[in-house]
């Protein structure tokens, strides 16, 4: 009985990881009731986060077909996919932990819960689909509860609303690029589906790079990744503990991921390989440079976390426009350690309250839990050895020499050096400061918020001690198939 | 005990000690008992593994696998075996001699001091025992992080500005040019391990080789080469059990360990290949080892002229192994513990009188010896084995050096080690004989009673060790040899 | 069948609409001129999908994706007259600029 009932549910993983938090979002709505939804967010995050990473171990490690035999209405999802379905899924559910448990005070609790859902089930939508335009779909309603989540997130505070305005004007654009670009490909290609466009490479290859570059440019757009991350520091600065870890961390990783799935698709077109290489490796490194200077002058800390993301975002785009397994594998790595640097970071500054960098003077006598996740997540920034940040730099480099391409090297050790600055600042304040009268009374709040900081913590070192299952599954997820 | 659960001990002794002095920290008698013995344990476990070594036992512990291939792993060969034991038992006297310390200048936080004095001492003996170059990496990190605060431990704004200068000169260099070199040379192998004759022996051109042998040496910027030589005067500013930590236990001997097993197993003879690196890091270091001894002729504080004298003992090291000669590779083992020896107990002495008397002017140690003869006679024991005079270890050791510089054809490089030496002279040299010899000063001490035997004995003791060397060199040879003569 | 040139003309007539709106929602300076130039970009790019001929599913989709970014929009901009009691830009980044001085200076 209950093994028919996983079978069944093992058959339509995919439909049901991206239904479940709509379906808690929904009963969120009917409840309005903050303490509650709270529950049934986390609730309906677990299911989600349980089929999507079950899905992914299945086909990635133990390598079960992706195809079942589904009636009726189903997504199909490919490889890298199902990996970045597991990727978001558990952010998700940290975030709606830990987004929960501090909205649950506020007065719009109950509705940031259901954005907060409903942007993970846009990314799981994105992540599970072969379809582009259901990518784009997923991708934008994933955006609009973002904008919704960031414009909520006041604590009573009211420059979060400008930063939700900026959002709309940056996502506007991304949606007019996607637009266009996905009339282009369908108008090159005839179809929208992704999967397919391997089978049919006679196409005419400038509008559809054309029109790809305009698709990944939207999706650019939307993860933060600089020079296009005009509304990061505004969005950040003085924001609450959902839209840190659902937009800094779930979005920006659903975002990171579409990017890499996109691309994988399109460099069966061998001139777009090359276009890729060109487009995405300077902005690569653009990004890397951009978001470490920024990191370095940041005296606001969460303005200091975010472009630190976005300097370690500049790797991601650097992994993927190597346009190989290996380049993809990277990536996917480096995405996992951004998400766990992310939550744990973002995290440990919500539930410490701090908001300037030098509120966390010291912070290590008074808030014992959210030091350890600073350090955790500042180690794997820095790129620390047995860190998750560490493999995936390593993974990188290793694939940059393996075609000897010196440069994205340079260019990671630069991002690295960079990161012991800024990072090693955080750690050295937590341990080796003295606190200041004022700070010296927060301490750490032990609450169900601090859970996701200290989870992502541990999970980044303990991916970085003993990764053979991650990488496995990320070399398993980025055997493109031509 | 088995070989693999003394190199266990070997690491996890000075993290027991670490732990059980935070725990046991009152009453301070408990502390300091539990803190020497301790360190009791990590020689004898030293001491096992050096008989290990002698007997040709192979031993390997993996912990973690972080990276296809690659472990975190220590393994025991002679070279390691020798410096361990050497750093084990002058931690013993160091440990002594810190607790004497603590009694009399009252330093505040002391349990903070000795637990990161026996952290340090950990990840040395990690250094020492890695088995690939990524737990080399660990492990000089590790060190790095748990000597910061032993920089930066008084606190103040000055302490501050060394702590920052040092932790951002290692780390940037490791991270910058070490870990690329790595990445590097696990592309090239395919692998990280430690290997007798080299791992890139015939695997590496010319340009790599040299490429890679810069990134490696000036990447290990705990050897001082200039131009990243400024954090170790910088950390001058410590108080003297955390300098003797820094400048002779551990953070400068970790420099030494890394670039002779860099040379050693890394490249063996691919060292050839890299020609003109070499050359040029030599002459760097030869021009470095004057210049350092020429600069602490010019400095009155004590800790800042043992400090610049330390560079220079330092570079020695990385001039001996750079040779690519298994002449070279034993000359540098023995300069590194004869420096380990001396340095240490230099830099205790040093400390010594600054608690006793609150002299620590090169200007003000005249006629010392009169007052304190027991320390300021091992002072000068020590003095005279930097130098390199016969018979102390550290003539060996130059003599060595000198002779293999002059059978690698570098006869310039042996002049450079020969002023240097005359230069160790003139800064150390007339301090210890007007110490000795000139009448005793008039003014009143500190401490009328002098040194207690806790400050007495180590200095005494390790001073003593200087002189091992005379009936130890050719076992000595025949013990390191496997590290330069691959196994068939 | 489609007219070359009658094509050309209306996809340049679509992007010269993206263009103004795009243009709009840069430089406006009161956001509600910059929503609806938001509006008028994301409309230019549906004429051009229209023009273009692609499928009416992706006609579809983004119809959905205006209305709802019109919808969310209308509601941040009633927050925002809520909050700060103006929709000019100038005057609001103004506000959070002396919010936050108060805030470093106590």
């Amino acid at each position: 009985m209950i093994e028919d009932a996983i079978a069944l549910a093992r058959v339509h993983a995919p439909l049901l990881a991206v239904a479940a938090p709509i379906a808690g979002a929904a009963l969120c709505i009917v409840t309005l009731n903050a303490r509650f939804g709270w529950i049934i967010g986390v609730f309906a995050s677990l299911i989600s986060a349980a089929i999507a990473t079950d899905l992914a171990a299945r086909a990635l490690v133990f390598g079960a077909p992706l195809r079942t035999a589904a009636e009726g209405v189903a997504l199909v999802p490919d490889r890298l996919g199902a990996f970045a379905a597991g990727v978001v899924s558990v952010a998700a559910l940290l975030a709606a932990i830990g987004a929960g448990a501090r909205a649950s005070a506020s007065r719009d609790g109950a509705l940031t819960i259901v954005l907060v859902l409903l942007s993970a089930a846009g990314w799981l939508a994105a992540a599970y689909t072969t379809n582009a335009l259901v990518l784009m779909l997923g991708t934008e309603i994933a955006w609009l509860a973002g904008v919704g989540v960031v414009a909520l997130g006041g604590e009573g505070k009211r420059t979060p609303l400008n930063a939700a305005a900026r959002m709309l004007s940056v996502g506007a654009v991304g949606v007019a690029f996607s637009m266009v670009g996905l009339a282009l490909i369908a108008d090159a290609t005839g179809t929208l589906s992704l999967s397919m466009l391997a089978e049919n490479l006679s196409f005419d290859s400038q509008p559809f790079s054309v029109g790809f570059a305009l698709v990944l440019g939207g999706v650019a757009l939307k993860a933060g990744v600089a020079p296009f991350h005009l509304w990061v520091g505004a969005a950040f600065t003085r924001a609450n503990a959902a839209t840190l870890l659902a937009v800094g961390c779930v979005s920006a990783a659903g975002a990171l991921l579409a990017i890499v799935r996109v691309v994988s698709y399109g460099v069966v077109a061998p001139e777009f390989g090359a276009a890729v290489f060109w487009a995405l490796a300077p902005l690569g490194v653009a990004c890397v440079v951009i978001g470490s200077v920024q990191a370095i002058g940041a005296r606001d800390l969460r303005r200091l976390i975010a472009y630190a993301l976005t300097a370690q975002m500049g790797g991601v785009m650097l992994c993927v426009s190597l346009g190989s397994p290996a380049g993809f594998a990277a990536g996917l790595i480096q995405i996992t350690a951004i998400v766990g640097a992310g939550l744990a970071l973002f995290g440990a500054a919500t539930v410490s309250e701090s908001y300037k960098v030098n509120d966390i003077d010291g912070l290590a006598r008074r808030a014992p839990f959210s030091s350890a996740a600073f350090t955790f997540g500042a180690a794997s920034l820095i790129g620390a050895p047995m860190t998750i940040g560490f493999l995936g730099r390593w993974r990188l480099v290793e694939a940059g020499v393996g075609v000897d391409w010196w440069w994205p090297v340079g260019a990671m050790t630069l991002a690295s050096l960079a990161a012991v600055f800024y990072g090693g600042q955080l750690i050295e304040r937590v341990y080796f400061r003295r606190a200041q009268e004022v700070q010296a009374r927060s301490g750490d709040r032990w609450r169900y918020a601090s859970f996701p900081a200290l989870a992502a913590g541990v999970i980044v070192i303990a991916l970085g001690l003993a990764p053979q299952a991650l990488l496995a599954a990320a070399d398993a997820a980025a055997m493109v198939a031509p | 005990m088995t070989a693999e659960l003394a190199l266990l001990g070997v690491v996890l002794g000075p993290l027991a000690q670490a732990l059980l002095t935070v725990i046991l920290a009152r009453p301070p008698g408990m502390r300091d008992v539990v803190f020497v013995s301790l360190s009791l344990f990590t020689a004898a476990c030293a001491w096992r593994l050096l008989q290990a070594a002698a007997a040709g036992e192979a031993a390997r512990i993996a912990l973690v696998q972080p990276l296809p291939n690659v472990d975190l792993a220590l393994a025991v060969e002679p070279f390691a075996a020798l410096t361990a034991a050497v750093i084990a038992v002058c931690s013993v006297l160091h440990a002594l001699h810190t607790v004497g310390l603590m009694r009399v200048t009252r330093e505040p936080a002391p349990v903070r001091l000795m637990v990161f004095i026996a952290l340090c001492v950990g990840a040395v003996m990690a250094v020492a025992f890695s088995a690939n170059l990524f737990t080399l990496f660990v492990a000089n990190q590790a060190l790095t992080l748990a000597a910061f605060p032993l920089v930066a431990h008084r606190g103040d704004a000055e302490s501050a500005a060394a702590g920052r200068l040092f932790l951002a000169t290692l780390l940037a260099a490791s991270v910058g040019l070490f870990l690329p070199a790595m990445v590097w040379t696990y592309a090239i192998v395919g692998a990280l391990d430690f290997q007798t004759g080299g791992v890139l022996a015939g695997r590496v051109d010319a340009l790599t080789a040299n490429a890679l042998l810069v990134m490696f040496v000036v990447g290990l910027a705990t050897t001082a080469l200039p131009p990243l030589h400024r954090w170790l005067p910088a950390a001058a500013i410590a108080p003297p059990p955390a300098l003797t930590t820094v400048q002779a236990l551990a953070v400068v001997p970790a420099g030494g360990i890394g670039v002779f097993k860099v040379a050693a197993f890394v490249f063996g003879p691919a060292l050839h290949e890299a020609a003109f690196a070499t050359r040029s890091l030599i002459a760097v270091a030869g021009v470095g080892m004057c210049g350092a001894a020429l600069i602490a002729l010019s400095r009155q504080d004590m800790r800042e002229r043992l400090a610049y004298s330390c560079i220079a003992q330092s570079l020695a090291v990385l001039l001996a192994v750079l040779l690519a000669l298994p002449v070279g590779l034993f000359a540098g083992a023995l300069q590194l513990t004869a420096t380990i020896f001396a340095s240490a107990t230099l830099s205790m002495v040093v400390g010594s009188v600054a608690a006793v008397t609150t002299r620590q002017s090169a200007g003000d140690y005249t006629g010392l010896g009169r007052v304190m003869p027991w320390s300021l006679a091992a002072f000068a024991l020590a003095c005279a084995s930097m130098i390199g005079m016969p018979p102390f270890s550290g003539a060996w050791a130059k003599l060595w050096l000198i002779t293999g510089a002059a059978s690698a054809g570098l006869t310039w490089a042996a002049a450079l080690v020969g002023l240097a030496a005359i230069l160790t002279f003139a800064h150390l040299g007339p301090l210890a004989a007007n110490a000795l010899a000139a009448r005793a000063p008039p003014d009143p001490f500190h401490r009328p009673d002098g040194a207690s035997i806790a400050l007495v004995a180590p200095v005494v003791l390790s001073a003593a060790a200087t002189l091992w060397l005379l009936i130890a060199a050719d076992p000595l040879a025949a013990f390191l040899a496997p590290v330069w003569t691959p196994q068939p | 069948m489609r007219d070359p040139a009658l094509t050309y003309a209306l996809v340049a007539l679509s992007a010269a609409l993206m263009a103004i709106g795009f243009a709009g929602a840069w430089l406006a300076s009161n956001l509600a001129k910059r929503l609806t130039a938001q509006v008028l970009t994301m409309l230019g790019a549906l004429m051009v999908c229209v023009v273009i001929g692609a499928s009416q599913a992706l006609m579809l989709a983004g119809g959905a994706l205006i209305f709802g970014y019109a919808l969310v929009g209308v509601a941040v901009l009633v927050r925002l007259q809520e909050a700060y009691g103006t929709i000019e830009l100038q005057e609001i980044d103004a506000a959070d600029a002396q919010a936050e001085a108060q805030e470093t200076t106590p």
